[in-house]
């Protein structure tokens, strides 16, 4: 039989939470307001985006849902957060036991994701829940500030996000020159399917920043029900880009069988040799300032490309 | 001679199933992505001076090998009513719908109601259980439909709802799914005490009535005329059992996921150990279905972590191919 005094612990393990955590900032999220210590030092993020802004301000985190393969998180996180976190799991299930075991101040969770675990979650540490799957790209940026104030690092991450402005602007300015009245579209394939993301997803919001348009038919009333659209090549056929951007998870990739079929390669962007690849993990599951960077890159050296084929 | 030798078989049964139940849970509370020692698990328990591990075993642990005793110890209950109503040994939980209608309902909780917390997901469950569970059965009292129709409609309604699932999942942004998925699976990931004190009290109650009423499942396996020429309301009772067999697997289905197997694999695994009487079936029943869900959900935790496994996955690695070697084994039994 359990002691009443392990019985107890139980139900006030909440209120000795608190009184850690009362000098800190109260943090707006997507689950409600998170009061965080001053400058949190254990930090447990669960989605790629909050390395993403950790790593804008040189935070290094002690624990990473990275799906448990450490070479999810890219050498352009690591050179900045070191190799030294923890891998509590995948991202869809992390381990809470692990979570718990590091003692962390503060985690920084998935919305779509881990809503459900949000009260679980708050019992180990103060929690804060952002869009990061579900948001495009102006919703992640919008989260790199939240992410500053609840680091304890507001200015510093104001200046990042200002310096990566800035540095955007610059890209769009150069993309621009080729993408007015040009249609683009990016999409993921796997050994199985092709999902192309809509203008309402994150990559399909920075096309459009940069000034392409999109032939992706909203429904009634013009909105983009979904971010990820699973495409047949016949559907493809129908969007049919001036560029198409493919991310390929698997080699050979379901659309590599597509080459030799007629309606495939009578595509337009098959046709003028404009089927450009990226690295599917950069721009489907990284997401924030570097990564959007690092797509602006990809993006220029693409439109390069297409003006010296053209 | 017999009737001698057949209790204390049954007394060796319970005994030894009380036993693994016993030693499983105690294993559930040491299992996990953080090693911690018999020593340490004792100290936090039972107040004890020395190292401890407050959260991982108060807060995670103990309350989630406590959902996963209730929740498989009520969907063997549920099985074992169902399958006595429906006098069929391939009658579940499932068959009369409610795992479908519950996922049905919280996958379209998630596109129809999509700014509805996911915290309502066990409500839309509970809901979409019991709504796919009624309609089976005002079919069946529509046409006056024996057993085995009733079966029947049970497994259409679940293909229709299945459909509808399947149709979501399809047409609708995956990555909406993400929590959904996980509980489709059949999974105590982030359970604890709220999820348990949500639902222990209702369940608790259930599950003593049904127990209580478990003598009536033998009156209805002899027929309805036996049944009642020995006094017995047989729609009513029949009504009675069959709320309380789709309350029982919903609201367990709406904390723990579905876990479809067990409330199949349960009553059969402990109609092999101590025969079909039910006053001595169910319990045998229950224990088994604790054991089975407790046994899955520690090995999802160890196996691989800290990646965790959901508990429905193992429950059917564990469970399909002892369930086979029964029916095998039973199987040569009957014929000799």
């Amino acid at each position: 039989m359990l002691s009443r005094r392990a019985l107890l612990s139980i139900f006030t393990g909440l209120v000795f939470a608190l009184p850690l955590q009362a000098s800190g900032a109260e943090i707006a999220h997507e689950m409600g307001i998170t009061a965080v210590p001053d400058a949190p030092q254990r930090i447990v993020v669960l989605e790629f985006s909050f390395i993403d802004a950790l790593a804008s301000v040189g935070v290094a985190p002690v624990g990473i849902a990275d799906d448990n393969k450490r070479a999810r998180i890219i050498p352009a996180y690591t050179d900045i957060i070191g190799d030294d976190w923890v891998s509590v799991g995948t991202r869809k299930t992390p381990s809470l036991e692990i979570i718990a075991a590091l003692q962390p101040d503060l985690i920084i969770a998935d919305k779509t994701r881990h809503a459900a675990a949000y009260d679980t979650l708050s019992e180990i540490a103060p929690t804060i829940v952002l869009d990061s799957l579900g948001g495009d790209y102006y919703a992640s940026v919008a989260q790199m500030s939240v992410i500053g104030q609840a680091l304890g690092k507001q200015n510093e991450m104001d200046a990042r996000v200002a310096a990566h402005r800035a540095t955007m602007a610059a890209y769009v300015d150069e993309i621009k020159t080729a993408s007015s009245g040009v249609t683009a579209q990016f999409g993921v394939t796997n050994a199985t399917g092709l999902w192309l993301h809509s203008p309402k997803s994150y990559n399909g919001s920075l096309l459009d920043m940069f000034g392409f348009s999109s032939n992706m038919s909203p429904t009634e009333g013009g909105v983009y029900q979904t971010n990820y659209v699973p495409t047949t090549l016949e559907q493809l056929s129908v969007v049919d880009p001036d560029i198409l951007i493919l991310g390929k998870y698997a080699r050979p990739a379901f659309t590599d069988s597509w080459s030799g079929d007629a309606l495939y390669d009578g595509l337009t962007a098959v046709k003028s040799g404009k089927v450009f690849q990226v690295t599917a993990h950069n721009w489907s599951r990284l997401r924030g300032m570097l990564a959007a960077e690092m797509t602006a890159q990809d993006m220029l050296e693409i439109i390069r490309m297409t003006s010296e084929s053209n | 001679m017999t009737m001698v030798s057949g209790i204390s078989r049954t007394v060796v049964v319970f005994t030894l199933l009380t036993l693994s139940l016993f030693g499983a849970a105690i294993w559930s509370l040491s299992a996990g992505a953080v090693p911690v020692s018999w020593q340490i698990i004792a100290n936090t328990l039972f107040d004890l001076d020395g190292p401890r591990q407050d959260y991982i075993i108060l807060r995670s642990r103990l309350p989630r090998t406590l959902l996963a005793l209730l929740s498989g110890g009520c969907l063997a209950i549920s099985g074992t009513i169902v399958q006595a109503l429906l006098r069929n040994p391939l009658a579940s939980p499932k068959i009369i719908g409610i795992n479908s209608g519950a996922a049905l309902a919280v996958c379209l909780m998630v596109i129809a109601l999509p700014d509805l917390p996911i915290t309502y997901l066990p409500v839309a469950a509970v809901l979409g259980g019991c709504l796919a569970a009624s309609l089976v059965w005002l079919g069946s009292e529509v046409g006056k439909v024996s057993p085995t129709r009733l079966v029947l409609i049970g497994i259409a309604v679940g293909f229709l709802f299945d459909a509808g699932v399947d149709y979501i999942l399809v047409t609708s942004p995956s990555f909406k799914f993400s929590t959904p998925l996980v509980w489709l699976t059949g999974s105590l990931w982030a359970r604890g005490w709220a999820h348990l004190g949500l639902v222990w009290h209702v369940l608790l109650l259930l599950a003593v009535t049904s127990v209580i009423l478990s003598y009536r499942l033998d009156l209805i396996r002899l027929g309805d005329a036996h049944a009642t020429g020995l006094g017995m309301n047989v729609p009513r009772e029949r009504f009675v059992l069959l709320a309380l067999a789709v309350l029982l697997a919903a609201i367990s289905v709406s904390v723990v996921g579905v876990l479809g197997f067990v409330g199949l694999m349960a009553p059969h695994i402990a109609r092999s150990l101590v025969g079909g009487s039910h006053p001595v079936l169910q319990p045998c029943a229950i224990l088994t279905g604790m054991f089975l869900v407790v046994l899955a959900d520690a090995t999802g935790r160890a196996l691989a972590p800290p990646v965790e496994i959901s508990a429905g996955i193992l429950t059917a690695m564990f469970g399909a191919p002892f369930f086979i070697f029964i029916l095998i084994t039973t199987g040569k039994a009957e014929q000799s």
